[in-house]
């Protein structure tokens, strides 16, 4: 369990979990994602994604109280864990420094 | 705080009656979704659809609906069950567990030798045997592609139209020229003469005897590919006395030196320049040769007659077409040319008797079969039959490896059991059983590949090529070899992979759970009788074709061939003996071991030519085809040892004599002469009485009736020097033959055979068909019996708990051994049964190509049926009198 990879998709599904805080099951998760980012994810990839970051151990989950909302079945709620936290820090810093000394210059193809 | 719960709770109250979410994709997620998780999803699912469809509508939030559920139901990471516990085993995947499978694999090829051998030998066997016939197909397929323009080369033929009438491969030597000055289309012709069978050349001390050579025209540089090492293709065959070696013979006569410019004795008739060096010609093509004579010097030699000789069959005429489709527009000109080409040679106009047939190069090879062949070629036949037969013995190997790699896995169902109790998943239990299969089938290849190298040169003997392993470079091939072996591999491992893993421990270790494995019995029965048939077909082939060969050698043809022995003269020595006939012949005869000697120009065994005769005054001087034996002298019947039925023989006190004829029976039934003797017969100019009869003796094949002969006296023209030898003195008589010829003309080759050995080369088809039959009646029976070993085995192995009851009740060991081979038994005479009345045909059809026969009689058929039963036997005979033979203690214990 040495090279634990974050892969992009990965990285925003993680995002989304930080920004949602308590409300983050799946479907705040998509939505998230979609309206922020503008593209569309599967709820296929956005279960994948959070299966995949559970055990890597990024992400911990816990079974919500029931709710007659949903027939008496439970949501999966999730939380970033410390290692998850490490994981997108580090990838915010990497991004950053990548982006040390360019410009917003149109020249450069960057928006 | 939380703005998505209460969105959804508006939609559902809002718009539960408008729209829901598509119940086909719903009814999807629950049949395909994940078991554990689908109706979390679903919720998940549903509540997303109502957002959506207030914020795109319902069409949009549909069609998402449906995407999700395609994604979830399309992603197989989600469909994986949380494992509830797992077994040490189960996780210690990686190079421990792959050491593991490997070693069990090992040790099971190991501990069963027998069945590894068998099994992986009839795999290979089967893989061998067909890529030895795609190498024969492929070489079959290649002749004459090498040509540049191979698509726009054809030999032009002509046909008689009357019944009766031949098609002839070459045509006369004029009209080559003059077909190209009427037809635009051709771009270039040549032509090509044979230089003569058995020509002998010299060079300083060095001679040999040469069959393959030819005289061409210049242009065969144009129209063949024909790559010159040295010297130029524009000149090399221009001059009259230029000759062109290939490589291989340049090294024969001239070694290391330089061969260009040096001159070659055609023995007795001329000197050859050379003047270029061929590069050797490939052995895939219908028109072989060592060198090229230039067409000059056959005019030189042959004068004005060659240029008006317009229907004789002599040259092989190529045309080279501008385009290839234009073969047909030239066709259509063609009778208008041989009406004119033709005039005043044919009573009506050419186009009624004749017509011109253009046959395209690449096709002669294996569909031609024209009169007067340049050599025999092939039959596209044998292509297809081989092709067949490729197939067939690769697909019966290959079910006979899975039936017998099936029939092994059945004893494996304990080991399998013990594993699953041990905590092995059932995905390890599959890669198990397919790498063991893998590793077979692989060996198999390997094994296959040191056969073909083994095997390459009995096959070159067999089908008369030269075939080298290079020719299988096509990386296709190859391929798909490997391919093959995969599939085999993945087949034959696949029933037990997938049936056997799938049994539940307790089943598998309690050892039951092989009912269902009657159907795969009665598919092995079926196949079993498949090959033993085809096993009894090829003996009995076998069988009769040794028959027939046999009865062809010691047939009596009518005249002695076995102590007729002919030297060949040529060159010096011809003129040496032809100059003083009688003395030699005295000379010769004087020997206490020779009987009598003569000279003439045809033996028997060689091919008679066919000339048209007529009688003076007999149905109005009609002209009759009939075979002639020429330049023969008086001794010739006494040598050979040629009865007369009528007449008497030519005598040298008759000096009326000179031109008289001998004919044999045939050919006065074929005359309808009653009274033959006297009549005066003609050929041409040459006309005489017939003065004898002689009895009919075969000269030709015994393919064919005897046909009519005539035997004009000639003597002193003859190229062969024949000698009757006393039995038992063939070696002093050659050695005496040889110094006596040597004393007339130094220096000469002494070229010598027996009639005898020229018979049996007439015979070289069937011999290859008795070694083809041979062969793979041979390979047919080993690839049955592994069939039936698979069935044997099987059933021995089904019916284990059987026998040990049986024993326990006091059955005797030679019961059990009757009990278990009376089944197979069964089989092999169902096989014979469908095999005898097919190979009576078969063989039947086969035999009527001959003139001379045997009959097909019972105990050939007898023979056959005991040798595939006997075979059968003993195969199942091991595993019968093993089990015979088992402890029943053994066999009962587990129940």
């Amino acid at each position: 369990m040495k090279h634990l990879h974050l892969g992009e998709f990965e990285e925003l599904v993680l995002l989304a979990v930080c920004g949602l805080g308590e409300a983050a099951y799946a479907v705040p998760i998509q939505q998230r994602i979609e309206t922020r980012t503008g593209r569309a994810a599967t709820m296929g990839a956005v279960y994948a994604a959070l299966d995949r970051l559970e055990q890597k151990g990024f992400l911990g989950s816990r079974l919500g109280a029931v709710t007659r909302q949903r027939g008496g079945k439970r949501k999966r709620f999730y939380e970033i864990t410390g290692a998850g936290l490490a994981a997108v820090s580090a990838m915010r810093r990497a991004r950053e420094r990548m982006w040390e000394g360019l410009d917003w210059h149109p020249s450069l193809g960057l928006e | 705080m939380n703005p998505y719960r209460c969105t959804m709770k508006t939609n559902r109250s809002d718009n539960r009656q408008q729209t829901n979410p598509p119940r086909a994709a719903r009814w999807l997620l629950q049949r395909l979704g994940p078991p554990h998780r689908h109706a979390e999803m679903a919720d998940d699912l549903d509540a997303l659809f109502a957002l959506r469809t207030v914020r795109f509508g319902p069409a949009r939030a549909q069609r998402l609906y449906w995407h999700d559920v395609l994604s979830i139901c399309m992603r197989r990471s989600l469909h994986a069950r949380p494992a509830p516990h797992t077994f040490p085993y189960e996780t210690a995947r990686g190079p421990i567990m792959l050491k593991n499978y490997f070693k069990i694999a090992l040790r099971n090829l190991r501990r069963q030798k027998g069945y590894t051998f068998i099994n992986v030998a009839g795999l290979a066997v089967g893989m061998a045997c067909c890529l030895l016939i795609v190498l024969y197909v492929q070489n079959e397929l290649a002749y004459d592609r090498h040509h540049d323009h191979a698509d726009r080369i054809f030999r032009l033929t002509v046909a008689y139209t009357y019944e009766g009438g031949t098609h002839w491969a070459p045509i006369g030597p004029p009209v080559g020229p003059a077909f190209m000055a009427q037809m635009p289309e051709v771009e270039q012709i040549t032509r090509i003469f044979p230089f003569g069978n058995r020509a002998v050349l010299q060079y300083e001390d060095r001679q040999f005897e040469e069959s393959d050579g030819v005289y061409a025209d210049s242009t065969v540089f144009e129209v063949f590919t024909l790559p010159l090492l040295r010297g130029d293709a524009k000149t090399a065959l221009a001059a009259p006395g230029s000759i062109v070696l290939s490589e291989q013979m340049a090294r024969k006569y001239f070694d290391k030196a330089d061969p260009m410019g040096q001159r070659l004795t055609v023995t007795g008739r001329r000197d050859l320049t050379v003047t270029g060096i061929l590069e050797d010609v490939p052995s895939t093509t219908h028109l072989p040769f060592d060198f090229m004579v230039s067409m000059q010097t056959f005019y030189d030699q042959a004068g004005d007659w060659a240029e008006t000789a317009r229907t004789w069959a002599g040259f092989y005429t190529y045309v080279l077409l501008h385009a290839p489709h234009q073969a047909e527009s030239i066709l259509q000109k063609a009778p208008v040319f041989a009406d004119g080409f033709f005039e005043g040679r044919f009573e009506t106009p050419a186009s009624e008797v004749m017509q011109f047939v253009l046959q395209p190069l690449t096709e002669i090879h294996l569909h031609s079969k024209l009169e007067k062949e340049y050599r025999a070629n092939s039959d596209v036949l044998y292509v297809y039959v081989f092709s067949a037969i490729a197939l067939f013995v690769l697909l019966i190997a290959c079910i006979n490896f899975i039936n017998l790699a099936t029939a092994r896995a059945a004893t494996r169902i304990r080991e399998v059991g013990v594993r699953k109790t041990l905590g092995a998943g059932r995905g390890q239990l599959i890669k198990q059983f397919l790498g063991e299969s893998a590793l077979m089938t692989t060996m198999a290849v390997v094994l296959a590949g040191v056969l073909i190298v083994l095997w390459l040169p009995v096959f070159n003997h067999l089908t008369g090529k030269t075939l080298i392993l290079a020719d299988l470079h096509d990386p296709r091939l190859l391929l798909s070899l490997i391919a093959m072996a995969l599939v085999t591999g993945l087949i034959s491992g696949a029933y037990p992979a997938f049936v056997i893993s799938g049994f539940r421990p307790t089943q598998a270790l309690r050892g039951s759970g092989s009912g269902k494995a009657t159907q795969p019995a009665r598919l092995r029965k079926g196949l079993v009788v498949f090959q033993f048939a085809i096993s009894i077909f090829l003996i009995i082939g076998t069988a009769v074709v040794l028959n027939q060969l046999d009865y062809f050698r010691t047939k009596e043809l009518g005249f002695d061939k076995a102590r007729v022995v002919h030297v060949r003269l040529g060159g010096e020595l011809s003129d040496a003996v032809e100059n003083n006939l009688e003395t030699v012949k005295q000379e010769v005869a004087r020997h206490p071991a020779i009987l009598n000697a003569s000279l003439a120009a045809d033996v028997p065994g060689e091919r008679y030519s066919l000339e048209l005769m007529s009688i003076d005054g007999h149905r109005d001087d009609e002209e009759t085809m009939m075979r002639i034996a020429w330049g023969v002298d008086h001794d010739y019947l006494k040598t050979l040892g040629i009865e007369l039925a009528a007449g008497r023989d030519f005598s040298r006190e008759a000096p009326a004599d000179t031109n008289a004829w001998i004919i044999n029976e045939a050919a006065v039934r074929r005359l309808g002469l009653d009274d033959a003797l006297g009549r005066v017969m003609r050929w041409g100019d040459y006309a005489g009485p017939i003065v004898g009869v002689a009895k009919d003796f075969h000269f030709a094949s015994l393919h064919h009736e005897i046909e009519p002969l005539v035997i004009p006296l000639r003597p002193g023209i003859g190229g062969m020097l024949l000698a009757r030898v006393q039995g038992g003195q063939m070696t002093e008589a050659l050695s005496f033959l040889e110094t006596t010829l040597d004393r007339l003309a130094p220096g000469q080759l002494f070229r010598y055979s027996f009639v005898a050995d020229d018979f049996d080369l007439l015979y070289r088809d069937e011999d290859k068909l008795r070694d083809v039959f041979g062969y793979f009646a041979a390979i047919a029976i080993f690839i049955a019996c592994l069939g039936l070993f698979g069935l044997a085995a099987f059933t021995a192995g089904q019916r284990t708990k059987e026998i040990g009851v049986r024993k326990v009740l006091g059955a005797s060991a030679a019961g059990i051994v009757l009990l278990l081979s009376k089944e197979f038994t069964k089989l092999v005479l169902v096989a014979f049964v469908v095999a005898a009345p097919l190979a009576y045909f078969a063989m039947d059809r086969w035999l009527q190509d001959f003139a001379y026969r045997v009959d097909l009689s019972w105990p050939i058929f007898l023979m056959a049926g005991l040798t595939a039963l006997g075979v059968a036997w003993l195969t199942v005979g091991y595993q019968s009198i093993r089990a015979a033979l088992n402890d029943p203690v053994e066999a009962l214990r587990y129940e």
